[in-house]
């Protein structure tokens, strides 16, 4: 195995290594924003670091050192193998229009992991990728006092929700005339989300009570995506790309369960309850404009009619029986800019080797509890630092935002995000020439 | 990233959103639905002071008459070890005196009365492993009857070297191991005060001991085994209202059964068990002493009996267990209708140290607030 291959698995490690503690705490220490409650959870859809950083999905992001995830087309643009991590730490202030104080709460997660192999370089990619489809990481806690015949005793009810789908996609992008890609990935979507009754007991002897009803997902679905891009637009060296995808609905098979302990010594409640989950398409997309090596702007859109998903099972904001459903379309847009003072001169300073990035989004949530729209506004931006490794790119990036309002039982979250992502590039399977 | 993640600040902001109630804890109160009671073995016999194998910190001897919780007759053996090491002169010499000394620490019945004790040697070989209750031991002829002052806090018997006669160095052999088994002190049967009362001494104190002189030296024996002979009769005279519950007596240990059911499907995050029962047994100067102690036993269902807890007295009136862990985890696998266990809990006296032990439980028509009952604090969010 190439030595850069050894020392991206090895930075990988370290990656997941700093990770890890956070996504250990479990539903202990690791929530984020209460409309994660609704539907499935809340979406994430990491395409890249560069995407993220510039507020938008990527779907027309063609940039080969960065392997985009949202558009499986992409990848046929691959010339090296490329390994690449991505971190996040997320913390949210939340109010409500009650009496309780704000309350505050961080979640670490691992965004994505992928492995992209050209298998013809420039022409045809392929890319292996986890990622989270979506998280639910909520908590609410209401302090009272328990007085039995015997003493008396502080506790704290907790609401908490835990878990959420992740998505393992295998796909191809191929080019196969010089303006045009063409790509698809067949998506495997699993995972299980709880919504918890939690109560903690101040005084010893008490144990905590957990009840948690646990739904398990599992389905397949996929992804096909396009780009066309046109060159000398409007100048020498530029290119503007178009790009769409499309992630087909699917309908996922769950069970769920009802239990009582611990996390790691559970007794079932009730037996197991069969259903069936559909999510929604998911649809994208955009463009993008390279002026020149140096400069590079982006634009795109996100829809997704939650309004058609289904369940047989009551999740958050959705309950069959009970004719409630308060999920609705989900649409998000988002535009940015990238300037990378070099270009493509590696023999400038670091500091003009490096790539800003600034961005912006706003969404539309999936989620109408009080018939209004749940909006999300958020600032995006981040600096993207070569090192001696080519093909080798740490990303930090940085994202401050706020979603919904305090009216009615609605939540303002006021969040803030920041993203570590690491990816290595080498040239696998160079047909050596000997004289 | 690791200090970020570690802030967390949770208040009731969302609750709104997330729908439904918020379901606090509550304390229910489930008293026994039945109580029973039933004969378990009560071992008597021991080695003073052990702290691995059969302890026995206490003999009890005495005569009582008790129509309420029914008479009991105790008889004491106490065998003694000869020191490791002894005055050069000492082998083999004429004892002058055998002294038996006692610290009282118990007592039941009649507070006020002297109790004559007389005083043999053992004969049969015996040993307190597997011994019953109601074991009757050989014994020799009468050497001595002394009298138990009430007042006195250590009992002393003095058995002068006469009382020896042809076995006058029985306690100054290096064979006194195989030699001797025990002194016997026993209430005559004829001549005891009446209602009389039965005295309990500490064993694993220091001040318990034989005291062995001769002409030259005194030597201390330890006491080793120890064994109370006990018999006890029915109560005569239990008021209706009254479960007349003493350690060690026919009607044995007490047998809790509860109904869980009401429950429904909770969490449970603590159970502990109350054992209400009268604060005072007392009559005047006639002291019965309310059990300080008793073990808890769950009920495998099929046979035994596994050891769960213990409830010790909280209050004037109520045993209580001072852990939960147990008590919670067999409830709540009772609700889910996970264990093997029944819903009986069985409750017995210690055995170490022994005692005439009362548990006066109050047996009132839909007494649910005298029975023994589970205090649960749980969460439910049916």
């Amino acid at each position: 195995m190439p030595r850069s291959a050894l020392l991206a698995l090895a930075s990988l490690a370290g990656l997941l290594a700093l990770a890890a503690p956070a996504a250990a705490q479990g539903g202990q220490n690791n929530f984020g924003s209460v409309y994660s409650r609704f539907g499935v959870g809340e979406r994430s859809d990491f395409g890249s670091s560069q995407a993220e950083m510039l507020g938008v999905s990527g779907v027309a992001l063609r940039d080969g050192g960065s392997t985009g995830l949202s558009n499986p087309a992409l990848w046929s643009d691959l010339v090296v193998t490329g390994f690449g991590a991505s971190i996040g730490v997320t913390g949210v202030r939340a109010e409500d229009a009650s009496a309780a104080d704000p309350s505050r709460s961080t979640a670490g997660d691992v965004s994505s992991l992928h492995l992209a192999v050209p298998l013809v370089p420039a022409r045809l990619g392929a890319v292996v990728a986890y990622r989270p489809y979506s998280r639910v990481r909520y908590r609410s806690a209401i302090p009272g006092t328990l007085i039995t015949p015997i003493d008396t005793t502080a506790y704290t009810a907790n609401r908490e929700g835990e878990g959420g789908l992740q998505r393992l996609s295998v796909g191809l992008g191929w080019r196969p005339v010089r303006p045009i890609q063409i790509g698809a990935s067949a998506e495997v979507l699993f995972g299980t989300f709880e919504y918890l009754q939690r109560t903690e007991f101040e005084q010893t002897g008490y144990r905590e009570t957990r009840q948690a009803e646990a739904t398990q997902v599992r389905g397949v679905t996929a992804t096909v995506g396009a780009t066309a891009t046109a060159r000398r637009l409007l100048r020498t060296g530029d290119a503007f790309s178009l790009g769409a995808a499309v992630t087909l609905p699917t309908r996922l098979t769950a069970s769920r369960t009802l239990t009582i302990g611990q996390s790691l010594d559970r007794d079932t409640l009730a037996s197991v309850e069969d259903g069936r989950i559909t999510l929604p398409l998911v649809a994208r997309g955009g463009l993008a404009y390279r002026a020149s090596p140096s400069w590079l702007v982006a634009a795109d859109a996100t829809y997704e009619p939650w309004s058609a998903f289904a369940s047989t099972l009551t999740v958050g904001g959705f309950d069959p029986a009970a004719g409630t459903d308060v999920l609705q379309d989900r649409l998000r847009v988002g535009v940015g800019t990238e300037i990378a003072p070099a270009g493509g001169n590696r023999t400038a300073g670091v500091f003009r080797r490096m790539s800003y990035r600034l961005g912006g989004y706003a969404e539309r949530g999936l989620y109408a509890p009080t018939g209004d729209d749940v909006m999300t506004y958020a600032a995006t931006g981040g600096v993207s630092i070569p090192n001696r490794f080519s093909g080798a790119r740490l990303d930090l990036g940085m994202e401050v935002g706020t979603r919904g309002s305090t009216a009615d039982v609605l939540v303002r979250d006021t969040f803030v995000r920041g993203t570590v992502s690491l990816t290595f590039g080498e040239r696998w399977f160079v047909r050596r020439r000997f004289d | 990233m690791l200090a970020l993640s570690a802030c967390q600040d949770a208040t009731g902001v969302g609750l709104g959103l997330i729908g439904g109630d918020t379901v606090d804890p509550a304390a229910v109160v489930l008293p026994a639905t039945a109580l029973d009671t039933t004969e378990v073995a009560f071992p008597t016999a021991g080695f003073a002071g052990s702290t691995g194998t059969l302890p026995q910190e206490r003999v009890l001897v005495g005569r009582v008459q008790d129509a309420r919780y029914g008479d009991a007759v105790a008889t004491a053996y106490l065998d003694a070890a000869r020191p490791s090491s002894v005055p050069d002169d000492f082998d083999g010499a004429s004892v002058t005196s055998v002294t038996i000394e006692l610290r009282r620490d118990y007592t039941y019945g009649d507070t006020t009365a002297t109790l004559p004790v007389e005083v043999r040697l053992v004969t049969g070989n015996w040993t307190p492993d597997g011994l019953p209750a109601d074991t009757t031991l050989g014994t020799g002829d009468l050497l001595l009857t002394a009298q138990l002052v009430p007042s006195d806090t250590l009992s002393v018997i003095t058995i002068p070297g006469s009382a020896f006669a042809g076995r006058d160095t029985l306690f100054t052999s290096t064979q006194f191991a195989s030699l001797f088994e025990g002194f016997e002190l026993r209430v005559p049967e004829t001549g005891a005060p009446m209602p009389g009362a039965v005295a309990g001494f500490d064993v694993a104190s220091s001040s318990s001991r034989l005291r062995v002189a001769t002409a030259a030296d005194t030597v201390s024996f330890a006491l080793s085994e120890v064994f109370t002979r006990l018999e006890q009769s029915a109560p005569t005279m239990a008021p209706p209202d009254l479960l007349p519950l003493r350690a060690g007596s026919p009607l044995g240990a007490l047998r809790a059964t509860f109904d869980p059911d009401t429950l429904g499907s909770a969490a449970l995050a603590r159970v502990l068990l109350s054992v209400p029962a009268r604060a005072s047994a007392d009559e005047g100067t006639f002291r019965r002493p309310i059990v300080s102690e008793m073990a808890v036993y769950a009920l495998p269902e099929d046979g035994g009996s596994a050891f769960l807890a213990v409830v010790r007295k909280a209050t004037a009136g109520d045993l209580r267990s001072a852990s939960s862990s147990g008590f919670t985890a067999l409830v709540q696998n009772w609700l889910l209708g996970q264990t093997t266990f029944e819903r009986t809990l069985e409750l017995r006296f210690a055995t170490s140290p022994i005692s005439l032990d009362v548990l006066p439980l109050t047996l009132l028509p839909g007494g649910a607030d005298a029975a023994p009952r589970l205090v649960v604090s749980l969460v439910d969010p049916s």
